[in-house]
């Protein structure tokens, strides 16, 4: 069984925005508001990856010791 | 027909200032998007933004992830290029932009026979994993392979989801993918759906 019978799954920018406030009241019927997350599950690994940033700090190809490309 | 690209300065300094976390990370989804699949590369957004926008339930993180829908890998220096344009720092990967967090995963894995969800955003196109692969990869994270209270809430929250009236949600592809080797959840589901359909009563 399909919920909404047109399963139409395109939406535009403004059908989506009518939607929002409804779905929030339903989700949140069924228990408490999930607080955001603190982290997303690819953190740690990227953390770990390049010396606890979420991205490579690309600055240190500034770094006058790394050799010069001539 | 070839879409009209956004202007990258307006469309940037538009999603900077959006304070909504949600609409900022689906407007930038559209325009990382509407690039990539301008190149070639068609994108699909999964995990938590994904759940972020079918629950409106304040999941997420601050990142998007994205999975690529062709099977040929995109080449680093064509991420790098579009990236740039945006101004993105980071990579090859992983990468800021605008205060979010932007993460190129790999390939899609995606069992259900379902369109995706397509959201067209005021920068381009959003492509999202559908609902009730969302649903039943939530139900496993919930229940397997013990229980987990944190996806169990979100499980029944995409539950909630997809049980609302105005929902696109096919309840016969969750239960044929729950019911697949790969999840093997299918009573699990079931009775979640119980369990949120008696919450949901009035």
């Amino acid at each position: 069984m399909v919920s909404n019978p047109k399963d139409d799954r395109r939406l535009t920018w403004e059908e989506w925005q009518s939607k929002r406030q409804a779905l929030q009241e339903q989700t949140r019927r069924v228990g408490p508001a999930v607080t955001r997350r603190k982290e997303s599950s690819s953190d740690p690994r990227l953390r770990a990856a390049f010396n606890g940033e979420r991205i490579p700090d690309h600055s240190i190809t500034s770094d006058p010791s790394w050799p010069q490309v001539p | 027909m070839k879409r009209t690209a956004p202007n990258i300065k307006t469309a940037l300094s538009d999603i900077e200032e959006t304070q909504d976390l949600l609409e900022k990370a689906m407007k930038l989804a559209g325009l990382v998007s509407g690039l990539f699949r301008d190149a070639g590369w068609p994108l699909v957004v999964v995990g938590g933004s994904a759940v972020e926008f079918y629950t409106e339930g304040a999941y997420m993180s601050g990142d998007i992830d994205f999975c690529r829908q062709t099977l040929n890998p995109i080449p680093l220096r064509v991420s790098q290029e579009i990236m740039g344009k945006l101004g993105a720092a980071g990579g090859p990967r992983s990468w800021k932009v605008a205060g979010l967090f932007v993460d190129l995963l790999g390939l899609l894995e995606n069992e259900s026979i379902k369109r995706c969800t397509e959201l067209q955003t005021p920068y381009g196109p959003v492509t999202l994993i559908p609902p009730e692969m969302i649903l039943v990869e939530r139900v496993l994270a919930a229940v397997y392979p013990s229980r987990n209270q944190e996806q169990y809430d979100i499980a029944k929250k995409m539950m909630a989801s997809g049980l609302s009236k105005d929902a696109v949600f096919d309840w016969s592809e969750a239960e044929r993918l729950a019911a697949l080797p790969a999840f093997h959840v299918l009573n699990e589901m079931q009775a979640l759906k119980k369990e949120v359909q008696g919450g949901l009563e009035p």
